[in-house]
């Protein structure tokens, strides 16, 4: 399912619970505050509300942000290996996105039939 | 600006259709778009907003309402909120009731399967771009590594140990 995976969890729940009406409820819900909280920080941020002082808390907030996305990607890869096929997918998806700089859209494109081809269902030989 | 804000929210809806590795997948090509080839943020102020938005409760992809307010204060930040949110969530809306019904046939099997390690592969590169940027002297180096192995035992919530964080940068520049 394309988008944001988290609020398309509480549209999701939204729809179960209370058709049309639950859903807006439940994307207003996940992504209202935050947006509010967010568009605050970026005032202040882009006011040069920044104080040496600031940037340093900033370049801190940030290194950890670093740390933590990256714990939380490897913590995907270790409970999602099964077999060869999916690291080797995830390895070119990841050499041709990251540091080879391609067009992210052309490289799902290339990526989910490969993905489709790799795990074909096969028909039991004999 | 008008025709800026046009490419603001066009950006961000293509954007959300390739969110197929939840936000930190997008990651890379929304620094390519917003800080390459737009100029609309620095990839400094980026990685600040991407910080900012990990801090704050709800999606990641919050992220777009602090690079909307850089490109075009409260306007762009509108914009950039509704394109990235609203169509995919009529979508998800429309498919959320029979998802669960289609989940069990042998097709739907594959594609998950084929999906997970494009999410995997995607996220990573987004962990590399943040990265680049981050990651730029020792200090920021030792922050990351810190953090990462506090939250790799799952012990911390992750909110804290940013603030954490934030507290030793702040009291380093003072």
């Amino acid at each position: 399912m394309p988008g944001p995976t988290f609020s398309n969890i509480a549209i999701a729940l939204g729809v179960r619970l209370g058709g049309w009406r639950g859903a807006l409820w439940g994307g207003a819900a996940v992504i209202l505050p935050g947006a509010l909280i967010v568009l605050t920080l970026a005032a202040v941020y882009f006011r040069g509300g920044l104080s040496p002082a600031l940037g340093g808390a900033m370049h801190g907030m940030s290194a950890a942000v670093v740390g933590l996305v990256f714990a939380t990607t490897a913590r995907v890869i270790v409970g999602s290996i099964r077999d060869w096929r999916s690291p080797l997918l995830a390895a070119a998806v990841f050499l041709l996105v990251g540091p080879l700089h391609v067009n992210t859209a052309l490289v799902i494109a290339l990526a989910i039939p490969a993905g489709l081809w790799l795990y074909r269902p096969r028909r039991p030989s004999s | 600006m008008i025709a800026d804000l046009a490419r603001l929210g066009w950006t961000f809806l293509w954007l959300s259709i390739i969110c197929v590795g939840g936000g930190l997948g997008v990651v890379p090509e929304m620094q390519r778009q917003v800080v390459d080839r737009f100029h609309w943020l620095s990839a400094r102020e980026f990685l600040d907003g991407y910080a900012l938005s990990q801090l704050t409760p709800g999606p990641t992809m919050l992220v777009v309402v602090f690079v909307g307010y850089g490109a075009h204060g409260v306007i762009g930040s509108l914009v950039a909120l509704a394109a990235m949110f609203l169509p995919v969530s009529v979508f998800a809306a429309l498919i959320a009731g029979h998802w669960a019904a289609l989940r069990h046939r042998p097709w739907a099997i594959v594609v998950e399967r084929a999906l997970l390690p494009v999410g995997i592969g995607l996220m990573t590169a987004g962990v590399y771009t943040l990265a680049r940027s981050g990651i730029r002297d020792v200090p920021a180096a030792a922050i990351a590594v810190v953090a990462g192995l506090v939250l790799w035992t799952g012990r911390v919530p992750a909110m804290l140990v940013v603030l954490a964080a934030g507290a030793v940068g702040w009291l380093a520049a003072l």
